[in-house]
């Protein structure tokens, strides 16, 4: 008994010898090929391309890069035929796709609704984060619109985070040609329209006025097969790389770590496999992607900081015209910023976390800031009524801006939508005599 | 000899026997006023989707090469311009050429007896806006983008109203949003399968029409038995077309995608049939009120149809095509055209200018129409054309503000579209010699450049001398250069010389992107 206990021990020792050899092995080899092990492995390109960011201070994306914003883009965007992208996030009473809301049928505002007062809200992500404390405003002054006013105000929020003109108009001309009947339309913008078409054109060439979201959905749509295989393939090297209960001990094993670095390679080798099949000169070039990319060449020929200035001056001045044809009123803002001069004394928050005058878009914004005010001057002018709140938090010290874009925390909306609506009413009080309903379109009788 | 001649004769009446044969089997299977060119493939869903490409606001458009609608938008008003913006579908774009000639030849005075003059020294500069399968809102939104991105018109013509009306039926059965695109669907969340579908109709396609012709070619085309051939081979084109458009259906069958079918809305039974003429009446009244607020004139034209009843005798060619209609596609066209016109009247009682084309036709029993659609010959276009200008000019147009304009006294070049560019001289030119020579300097960017990173592209620069010229209109020379297909081609500077030919040289010219 003793003797075969003795035995026992020994196999046992030897296997647990042959063990640590061979977990010191594996250990060795994993020093050799990776450096030193440790139980979380590096994920290398693959966790990169889940957390990569956007090249903007670098000239012209390098293929990796378009994959990626390809793939953010279709998980946060979908192509539409005139507005060129619509957000996923689809808030409240958006009618971007008109008619559709989270799959639930509503209409777009149309003239047989009754005496509903309908306000479009049109612009950038600021707009739409405003949008909501608007239709607050909007519900509790409606009673001072004067003697015409409606008993059951609207709000539709057709703002898209990202837009920048022509966008806005174009959203505009399709959802009155589609039979939209809008009473007051208010238009929030400055900061994308400014900050981003100059360098576009300069990054992505001669087309800055076409979104680069569209251009990143084009070449998703082209691979959309592929995007969905990268996808399971990161899947199953995040699985690997997440330990189960059971699994943990097995994640101290040098040997277990090795095969696990080994899938995961094989894994990272096929998604870059996948990454240089989309960005292959030919499928480039003859994809949809590059097609599309082509069709729009000359778009906007110019690499000059002033065509977003430019471009966001006609849109509105376009806007107006539509509106107004319409028997209604169109209203137009712009933005606050933190990078306009005397916009707003930031707090110690702000300057920390909300204000990087470095970064490319605010050099472009503050570049291009006096050309805006100017185009605004014009659009006010041209007999627009535009409003310039760049400066409106100038006597605000407390925390407002939430990033270094552009965005605002509760207060700073509230506030917002409070200043606007003021200017709304004064306006609407104003103009009281010109019945609301008048000038609408007639429909002939069946 | 004798056992020759014998057995060429032998062979010879083999051969006529068979060819007999052949003639008496096409006529018995085949209708005789079904002629071979009559089997010509209908456009159809998928052929089209392989050359059509996204567009950020057009939808789709056709790929770069075959581009001809104006992406970029008209520089802002030149001295002795009248920019004219034509919009409408594939009708509109095929008589962009005969329009662009009727004005020409209104613009230099040779069009008639009629009193057609635009002031001396404008020259009308026409900007193609049609895009071929598009329907409204497509026409309100290319014209406000134009506008959004600097464009200026002097006038704003529009030809459409068949796919308005033609393209919605067709929509609601496949699930997707009336006035979505029409081959939105299949360019926006394709599968690899669908895609794959979608190339072998083109390649069937293509098959069909290198079948077409050769049938149009050669000595064996009088044959019956390569007739005979080429027809069993065209119905197993056909067959496979079929077959391949019914599975890109089945494949496409499935749940309703938010991007490729558009927003689900329900109508109500009254509501179908207004759809499609709604639409074309609010897109119509934006386009309208836009050109009234940018102060540009505005005319509209509804399209000529043969389902349209009375308004033209049919030829036995027309007849037969018409019977070669899809199901329904008449009864729309019945049922919707009165509704367009009563449309039209509003437009009119609002003080724009709408005129009903559907009669052009009426006093001209030859064949004009040439498929099952609305598109027409040479001819037909000539007359769709001249009918626009005649109207326009009735109601005192194309003249509106030219009269400050001066000729800038040199030449000019205007570029039409992709390929032909037409240069006449602006001031009197006396050309004697028809062989004369014009030299053109040409930038361009060359077509295998197409990475949009690069910061600068290259650009090519080069002299062309050119002979294909010599019209003659009125007092002015008028040149036509064929530039193939190149693309972002940028016209320099050109220079007209010949015998007796004072040269001038041109230092401004209009550039055109594809």
């Amino acid at each position: 008994m003793k003797v075969v206990m003795m035995r026992a021990l020994l196999v046992l020792a030897m296997l647990l010898v042959t063990f640590a050899a061979i977990e010191a092995m594996a250990r060795l080899t994993y020093r050799f090929i990776y450096g030193e092990y440790t139980r979380g492995l590096p994920l290398g390109g693959t966790q990169a391309a889940e957390t990569g960011t956007v090249a903007d201070e670098r000239d012209a994306p390098s293929g990796n890069e378009q994959v990626e914003q390809a793939e953010r883009a279709e998980q946060m965007s979908f192509l539409h035929p005139f507005h060129g992208y619509v957000s996923k996030e689809i808030n409240d009473g958006r009618g971007l796709l008109p008619g559709q809301r989270r799959g639930r049928d509503v209409a777009v505002p149309r003239h047989d609704q009754g005496d509903a007062l309908v306000v479009a809200v049109l612009g950038g992500s600021v707009a739409d984060h405003v949008a909501g404390q608007l239709r607050t405003a909007l519900h509790r002054r409606i009673s001072e619109f004067g003697r015409h006013r409606p008993a059951e105000p609207t709000l539709v929020n057709l703002a898209n985070p990202g837009f920048h003109q022509p966008q806005q108009a174009m959203v505009l001309a399709n959802m009155i040609a589609s039979g939209a009947r809008l009473d007051i339309v208010v238009n929030l913008d400055g900061f994308n329209d400014v900050s981003i078409p100059g360098h576009q054109a300069r990054v992505l060439g001669p087309y800055g006025l076409v979104h680069r979201t569209w251009s990143a959905l084009a070449l998703a749509n082209d691979h959309r097969a592929r995007i969905a295989s990268i996808r399971r393939l990161r899947g199953k090297a995040r699985e690997l790389l997440t330990a189960r209960p059971w699994q943990e001990p097995l994640y101290a094993s040098a040997v277990f770590g090795l095969l696990r670095r080994f899938r995961v390679d094989r894994i990272e080798r096929m998604i870059v496999l996948e990454h240089h099949q989309m960005t292959d000169a030919s499928a480039m070039r003859d994809g949809l992607h590059g097609l599309a990319v082509k069709a729009t060449r000359g778009y906007v020929g110019r690499d000059d900081p002033r065509i977003g200035p430019e471009s966001w001056y006609r849109g509105s001045r376009l806007m107006a015209g539509l509106v107004e044809r319409q028997g209604a009123r169109y209203y137009h803002f712009l933005q606050p910023s933190q990078y306009a001069p005397g916009g707003k004394p930031l707090s110690d928050e702000e300057l920390a976390s909300a204000f990087a005058p470095e970064q490319r878009f605010a050099r472009e914004f503050m570049e291009v800031y006096p050309l805006t005010i100017r185009y605004g001057r014009r659009l006010h002018a041209d007999g627009v009524k535009f409003f310039d709140l760049s400066n409106i938090f100038a006597e605000h010290r407390e925390t407002l801006y939430v990033d270094i874009c552009c965005h605002l925390n509760q207060r700073g909306n509230e506030l917002l939508a409070e200043h606007m609506m003021r200017r709304i009413v004064a306006n609407e009080r104003f103009i009281e005599a010109s019945p609301l309903w008048n000038g609408r379109d007639q429909k002939p009788s069946a | 000899m004798k056992k020759l001649i014998f057995l060429s004769a032998m062979l010879f009446l083999t051969l006529a026997v068979i060819e007999l044969m052949a003639l008496f089997a096409d006529r018995l299977l085949h209708d005789e006023t079904d002629t071979l060119a009559a089997d010509a493939p209908e456009p159809r869903f998928a052929e089209s989707t392989v050359k059509e490409v996204l567009h950020p606001f057009y939808g789709h458009v056709l790929e770069p090469r075959r581009q001809t609608l104006n992406i970029m938008p008209p520089p802002p008003r030149q001295e002795g311009a009248f920019v004219i913006a034509l919009l409408g579908s594939s009708v509109a774009k095929n008589v962009a050429r005969e329009f662009r000639n009727a004005l020409i030849g209104r613009s230099l005075g040779t069009l008639g007896t009629e009193a057609l003059e635009l002031e001396a020294g404008i020259a009308p500069v026409l900007v193609d806006l049609t895009n071929t399968g598009s329907h409204q809102p497509f026409q309100a939104v290319a014209l406000a983008n134009m506008i959004a991105n600097g464009g200026q018109f002097d006038a704003i013509v529009v030809v459409d109203g068949y796919n308005e009306i033609a393209d919605v039926p067709n929509h609601l059965l496949l699930g997707l949003y009336p006035l979505f695109p029409r081959f939105w669907s299949s360019l926006t969340a394709v599968t690899p399968v669908q895609r794959a579908i979608i190339g072998r109709i083109g390649k069937l396609r293509q098959e069909q029409q290198e079948l077409l012709r050769a049938s149009t070619a050669g000595l064996l085309r009088h044959s019956a038995v390569f007739r005979l051939i080429r027809r069993f081979r065209m119905g197993q084109a056909e067959r496979l077309l079929v077959f391949a458009h019914h599975e890109l259906t089945a494949a496409s069958v499935g749940k309703h995608h938010l991007e490729k079918h558009g927003p689900r809305r329900a109508y109500r039974e009254d509501e179908l049939g207004q759809i499609g003429t709604e639409s074309w009446y609010l897109g119509a009244l934006l386009m309208a009120r836009l050109a009234e607020r940018h102060g540009a004139e505005y005319y509209h034209f509804l399209q000529p149809n043969q389902h349209v009843p009375d308004t033209k005798k049919l030829s036995a060619d027309e007849l037969a095509l018409v019977r070669r209609a899809s199901y329904g596609s008449r009864e729309v066209v019945w049922q919707a055209y009165p509704r367009l016109r009563q449309y039209g009247g509003m437009l009119r009682d609002q003080g724009f200018k709408f005129f009903d084309l559907s009669w052009i036709y009426e006093d001209h029993p030859e064949t004009l129409y040439i498929d099952p659609c609305c598109h027409v010959n040479k001819r037909g276009n000539e007359l769709l054309a001249a009918a626009i200008v005649r109207r326009i000019v009735a109601e005192g147009g194309l003249g509106g503000g030219a009269g400050s304009l001066t000729p800038v006294g040199r030449g000019v070049f205007d570029v039409y579209d992709v390929g032909t560019y037409l240069a006449y001289s602006k001031v009197p030119c006396q050309l004697a010699d028809t062989s004369a020579t014009f030299f053109l300097h040409v930038m361009r960017t060359p077509e295998d450049d197409l990475d949009p990173s690069r910061p600068s592209r290259r650009r090519e620069e080069h002299d062309f001398q050119f002979r294909r010229f010599g019209t003659v209109f009125g007092d002015r020379c008028v040149a036509t250069v064929e530039l193939g297909d190149w693309h972002n081609a940028t016209l320099r500077t050109g220079q007209l010389a010949g015998d007796g030919v004072p040269a001038w040289s041109v230092d401004f010219v209009h550039s055109r992107y594809h």
